[in-house]
């Protein structure tokens, strides 16, 4: 009997604990920011926290390594603004203020941080759910200030059980064909069958689960709704934290219990990738509402992420949480923006009518401008970079077919964010607004976004090293065995 | 002795059954009750493969999906509460804002 080691899991406990008091944190002290600042001090307390856990197991089924514990840092730096946003956003809508808010947003945390350490896949199901079932609740908190807020939670409850459905089914296939679901058992029987159509099957499932997650285009409808249901930090926080989680995860998955049905896995992938950036781009388009056309690009990214599967080796891996990670920047950046115009004004969320912002806000003019270029994929920006070395790594692999198609389909893509800037920039003023003043809680955040996204644009290679490396220990442990 | 493929046949049923009733029923509630046919699908699959397998492994997954069960009921009836006292909604052409 191995001797349990705590200090691997200390993350973990210290959110528990902290979610669990933030639930009642309103009977002890009257003041209405405190579960505001005592999340704060968490988050940045774990931010310094992450860095002086040892590495280990915990049980068979969960592991703190380099991998998982640097993008349990950077989900914790990505926590940290949506906290930022979401105060901002109270400042307009306080009858969102609960504590619960944050304790619900807190365990949304905790699952993805089981999520990336897990080692088995029935932790990993666990901790999926972990994950989203805070979330359903914060998508109906919408409700107080969105009547679309519980239609949205609904669907995406709906949607996330056929994926949990999916998922379980996946892992029975695998349970059946090879007997064990941990991932080092998993790695093992699958490199001495080889490829069997069942096990591929298992497989399929499981990425079907995940993909509605990750809403991939069959099943991509939950996302526009509940993005628009949902309070805008919260959106932020499915679209940025949430698919970074779950696309590092699949990575993990990929590397360590499916690696030698990599090629087949990939082959998979691409129609379902080249269908979710086309479908994305497209229906984009001919969106008024900003957060949708923001909700179907993020469709569209997902996509993007997710051809480093096609790739199929390191660098393919380590490309695709380099663009979800800066994924997960641009759109905490870009929601929360968004979140600025609509506690600005409702009407500000269409975007005929923000042509307004030229004219009265030059700073937050030029953060649109920023984004959205940097989600168009437009040098100097961030997502030029990551979709740059997607492509290069597809076409290194040979497959620069797919390649010429993933360009004329971000070229469709463009067109909305470019929308948006003519929008802004050229566009008169229809409507009288009243623009509120840009707070700290917006700046800083945003700020910090959009800091990063020009570093990762202009310098990309430490960032791009930098998940490299967190994947080489991979590469070392299969290489030479654990 | 009942043989395996009959434990796979049966949860294939259920699963779509479950599912079915899932995409073409209208009443929430009962949309929510064909959620708990597909999880207890699954508890007997997974049941019936970890008997033939003589690996306990899948018995420890059942249990855990009970409770996932219990947990997936207990979300969507409160979100079919909240939606009820609302919006006075229970069938699904009720909730429809939002266009998907």
């Amino acid at each position: 009997m191995a001797y349990l080691n705590f200090n691997v899991i200390g993350l973990e406990l210290l959110f528990f604990l902290i979610g669990c008091l933030l639930f009642f944190v309103k009977d002890f002290i009257k003041k209405e920011q405190a579960a505001f600042f005592l999340s704060l001090v968490t988050l940045l307390f774990a931010l310094i926290f992450v860095f002086f856990l040892p590495f280990g197991d915990f049980t068979q089924s969960f592991r703190l390594d380099f991998f998982s514990s640097s993008m349990k840092f950077l989900m914790i730096f990505g926590g940290i603004l949506i906290l930022l946003l979401s105060r901002g956003y109270f400042n307009k809508y306080l009858v969102l203020n609960y504590p619960e808010y944050f304790g619900l947003l807190f365990f949304s945390l905790l699952g993805s941080f089981v999520m990336v350490s897990a080692m088995d896949l029935l932790t990993f199901y666990i901790a999926i759910e972990l994950m989203s079932f805070p979330v359903y609740f914060l998508i109906a908190m919408g409700y107080k200030i969105n009547k679309k807020g519980i239609e949205g939670a609904f669907k995406y409850f709906f949607l996330g059980v056929f994926s949990s459905v999916f998922f379980i089914l996946g892992i029975a296939i695998l349970y059946a064909y090879t007997g064990s679901f941990f991932f080092k058992d998993l790695i093992f029987v699958l490199g001495k069958k080889g490829t069997h159509w069942e096990i591929l099957l298992g497989a399929l499932f499981v990425i079907a689960g995940l993909s509605i997650k990750l809403s991939f285009v069959p099943f991509h409808m939950w996302a526009p709704d509940a993005y628009e249901g949902a309070s805008l930090p919260i959106t932020a926080f499915m679209s940025g934290i949430i698919k970074f989680s779950v696309l590092a995860t699949l990575v993990k998955v990929m590397l360590m219990a499916f690696f030698p049905l990599r090629i087949e896995i990939g082959k998979i992938f691409l129609p379902i990738v080249l269908l979710t950036i086309l479908g994305g781009n497209l229906m984009a388009i001919k969106q008024q509402n900003l957060v949708r056309m923001l909700a179907y690009s993020s469709i569209a990214h997902a996509g993007y992420a997710s051809l480093g599967f096609i790739i199929a080796d390191f660098t393919g891996y380590t490309f695709t949480v380099f663009y979800a990670f800066t994924y997960m920047i641009m759109s905490i950046g870009a929601f929360g923006l968004v979140a600025w115009l609509e506690s600005c004004d409702k009407r500000l969320v269409e975007i005929p009518n923000l042509g307004i912002l030229g004219k009265k806000n030059g700073l937050v003019s030029f953060l649109i401008l920023l984004f959205m270029f940097s989600l168009a994929g437009i040098p100097p920006t961030a997502g030029f970079v990551a979709k740059f070395y997607l492509l290069l790594g597809l076409v290194k692999a040979g497959s620069w077919l797919i390649a010429v198609l993933v360009l004329l389909f971000s070229v469709i893509g463009a067109y909305p964010y470019i929308r948006v800037v003519k929008c802004v920039y050229m566009d008169k003023a229809l409507e009288k607004v009243e623009l509120r003043p840009f707070k700290w809680e917006f700046w800083l955040p945003i700020g910090l976004c959009s800091v990063l996204i020009l570093l990762m644009g202009i310098y990309p290679q430490p960032f791009a090293s930098f998940f490299y490396k967190t994947m080489f220990l991979y590469l070392s442990f299969f290489y030479f065995g654990s | 002795m009942i043989p395996f493929s009959y434990y796979v046949i049966l949860a294939i049923t259920l699963i779509f059954i479950g599912i079915f009733g899932m995409v073409f029923r209208r009443n929430l509630i009962v949309m929510c009750a064909c959620i708990e046919i597909v999880i207890n699908a699954l508890i007997v699959l997974f049941a019936a493969i970890s008997y033939f397998h003589r690996d306990t492994t899948g018995y420890i997954v059942v249990f855990f999906l009970i409770a996932m069960a219990a947990a997936e009921a207990a979300v969507g009836l409160t979100l079919i509460v909240l939606l009820y006292k609302k919006q006075r909604a229970i069938h699904s052409e009720e909730v429809s804002e939002l266009k998907g």
